[in-house]
């Protein structure tokens, strides 16, 4: 049985995170657009956690479950795998502890992501591929019985990115929705945990990719499923499977999961840029995605809440996919 | 005239509800010759500053002066605004724009519900001095010269003096001076030993050329794609005010400012225009000093293909900054 988190338990994550995490600031979209498309009764809060340390949401998991180690395991250091994101959060908290961190990152990873991962001083490994890059992450963690931290399955990491959900909701009056990206499902785990706990009556959406909807399928079909082939714009929202912690925690406290797809994503990285004055890369733009998107006419005249979850994309890259 | 503090206190319970409190964030490299925050004012409504001085100049009119609507003379930020208040409020806003200006800077307003009036750039610039446009009877908001938009301006310094009380220096985008002056005057009231530094572009700097020579002169223009500061010249009264208040203008390269945009977007992950991220590139050089150092990154205005065309490019690739 699977527990569920508690108010409790949230508050002391966010207190044992500290000063190494900031509190991100929530944003509200006033652009003139906003009336334009959503009705002028519509209010949208950004919380803008690109703005944290590292610049996503996964620094606070991953220092959650890295400060829940025992000395012994501190010593002999941690080991993760990414695309980018969590391999730069996992570098920056083992660097704030302290302790050494390798990671193994997909050889795609953008290189902004490498670049950041190296300037918090972790060794790093590329891998052909996520499979690949599994095998060899359980490897090192065997070998050298370093502790793995995983990107997105665990109540730790549950915990770590339910202090962002409940900071949020101290932050704004409550909401009617809030719209939480999915990748793997650790952010909306949490997030739509704390949404839950503070405020019953708000709905939780989960937005993922067309291209990679694990979630969405598992919860449809009631159990964690994987998916043969990840295909989507949104390289930090393409986690091949649901696991179990995670998709619990899902199933229990969210309303409905959204699908977009690459052409809508694009459309919302430029909005948020032209609109907002964002540089987001698309997971960063997939809950405005899902608002302006499949979303628009059930949360017409409503509060809503977005997670603007992180960004790390280089200039280039970017630019391209806005073009 | 300048605005004292009292003006300024009153300016941000004016502002409250118009202009929104602006986080203020560390610019996340590690190697840099100082401790940089941004302050970011490309996050308001209409993607700058100029929102607080239009908020309070209007705020500050009677009922009688609302009534004819409001004009202003601008390229694009103030005329936002202008119109953006204006809107909230149902009164008119006519804009005086210079035909040069960004295409998109007139849509914006036209969308905002502003009349556009382009004029060649020449004829624009008398319409700062003579302070109204001939057929338009509407109450003037002046850009930078007048006191209110001024006082508007100078909450930035409010918040950021709460927010790092041991900021050691600030860096200001100067294109009309009332973002410099406002500000200036804040921090000289609540902390005379900071530093304020204007910002200006190369090829766009005349306060540096008149403070060097200690008198208003008129430089070689050469416009770039940081539009929303720079000109030939400087109003000689807001020269004087400058000149009695900060401690110097920094100028930056047209790359330096592109290679700063860059920056801000990929480790902060906002877009800063030109203006915005010229004191960024200016305390990137270190002529700003050490210490803690905010940059006030005024506004967020770029076209999608000059924005495109900077990102595309590796840094110091930036040749001129006109082609993009």
């Amino acid at each position: 049985m699977i527990p569920a988190l508690t108010l409790d338990e949230i508050r002391a994550a966010r207190q044992q995170l500290g000063d190494r995490i900031v509190t991100t600031p929530v944003h509200e979209w006033e652009g003139s657009l906003r009336a334009e498309m959503l009705g002028p009764q519509t209010r949208v809060f950004l919380k803008l956690e690109l703005l944290q340390r590292t610049g996503t949401f996964k620094a606070r998991g991953a220092l959650l479950n890295m400060l829940r180690l025992t000395p012994d395991e501190l010593a002999r250091g941690v080991t993760a795998i990414s695309a980018g994101n969590h391999a730069v959060a996992v570098a920056y908290a083992a660097k704030a502890l302290g302790i050494h961190a390798k990671v193994v990152m997909i050889k795609t990873a953008n290189a902004l992501r490498v670049e950041l991962c190296r300037k918090y001083g972790a060794e790093i490994e590329f891998a052909e591929n996520a499979h690949i890059g599994f095998e060899r992450v359980k490897q090192v963690e065997a070998e050298e019985g370093r502790a793995f931290i995983h990107p997105f399955e665990g109540l730790r990491t549950a915990l770590g990115t339910a202090t962002l959900g409940l900071e949020f909701c101290e932050q704004v009056e409550p909401l009617d929705a809030v719209i939480v990206p999915i990748g793997g499902g650790g952010l909306c785990a949490g997030v739509a945990s704390a949404v839950k706990l503070s405020w019953p009556d708000c709905a939780v959406y989960g937005v993922e990719p067309t291209g990679a909807d694990s979630m969405k399928r598992s919860l449809a079909a009631g159990e964690p499923r994987s998916i043969e082939r990840v295909a989507t714009i949104a390289d930090s929202l393409g986690a091949p499977y649901a696991a179990p912690i995670t998709f619990e925690l899902c199933r229990r406290n969210v309303d409905d999961v959204v699908l977009v797809s690459d052409d809508e994503l694009r459309e919302a990285m430029r909005l948020m840029l032209r609109e907002i004055k964002l540089a987001v890369e698309p997971a960063g733009a997939s809950a405005m995605a899902a608002l302006v998107g499949p979303l628009r006419e059930k949360l017409r005249g409503h509060r809503v809440g977005l997670i603007v979850c992180g960004s790390n994309i280089d200039a280039a890259s970017y630019a391209k996919l806005i073009q | 005239m300048l605005p004292t503090l009292d003006d300024i206190r009153q300016a941000r319970d004016a502002i409250q509800g118009s202009a929104l409190r602006t986080p203020l964030v560390r610019l996340n490299i590690s190697d840099a010759p100082a401790e940089i925050f941004l302050k970011l004012e490309n996050l308001q409504p209409i993607g700058s500053f100029k929102i607080r001085g239009a908020a309070n100049a209007i705020a500050h009119m009677s009922p009688e002066q609302l009534a004819r609507g409001v004009v202003t003379a601008s390229a694009g930020n103030m005329a936002q605004g202008a119109a953006w208040r204006a809107r909230e409020l149902g009164i008119p806003c006519t804009v005086i724009a210079p035909e040069t200006a960004p295409a998109t800077k007139i849509t914006a307003i036209e969308r905002l519900g502003g009349r556009v009036i382009k004029v060649p750039f020449e004829r624009w610039w008398q319409t700062f001095q003579e302070r109204s446009f001939p057929g338009v009877d509407a109450s003037f908001i002046h850009a930078f010269d007048d006191p209110y938009v001024m006082s508007g301006n100078g909450t930035i310094a409010l918040e950021v003096v709460d927010d790092l009380p041991d900021v050691d220096a600030i860096v200001i985008p100067w294109g009309g001076g009332g973002l410099t002056c406002g500000i200036a005057a804040a921090m000289r009231a609540l902390k005379p030993d900071c530093r304020v530094f204007a910002a200006e572009v190369a090829g766009a700097a005349p306060l540096a050329a008149s403070l060097a020579a200690g008198s208003p002169q008129v430089v070689d223009y050469q416009p770039s794609f940081v539009d929303g500061i720079g000109s030939k010249t400087v109003f000689p009264q807001m020269f004087e005010r400058a000149r009695a208040l900060i401690d110097g203008s920094l100028v930056a390269g047209v790359d330096e400012v592109a290679v700063a945009v860059r920056l801000i977007a990929e480790r902060n992950r906002v877009i800063a225009e030109g203006a915005g991220a010229c004191p960024v590139a200016c305390a990137l050089s270190g002529k700003a000093g050490g210490g803690k150092i905010v940059c006030i990154v005024s506004g967020g205005n770029i076209d999608l293909h000059k924005l495109c065309a900077i990102f595309g490019q590796q840094p110091g690739q930036q040749s001129s900054g006109a082609k993009p």
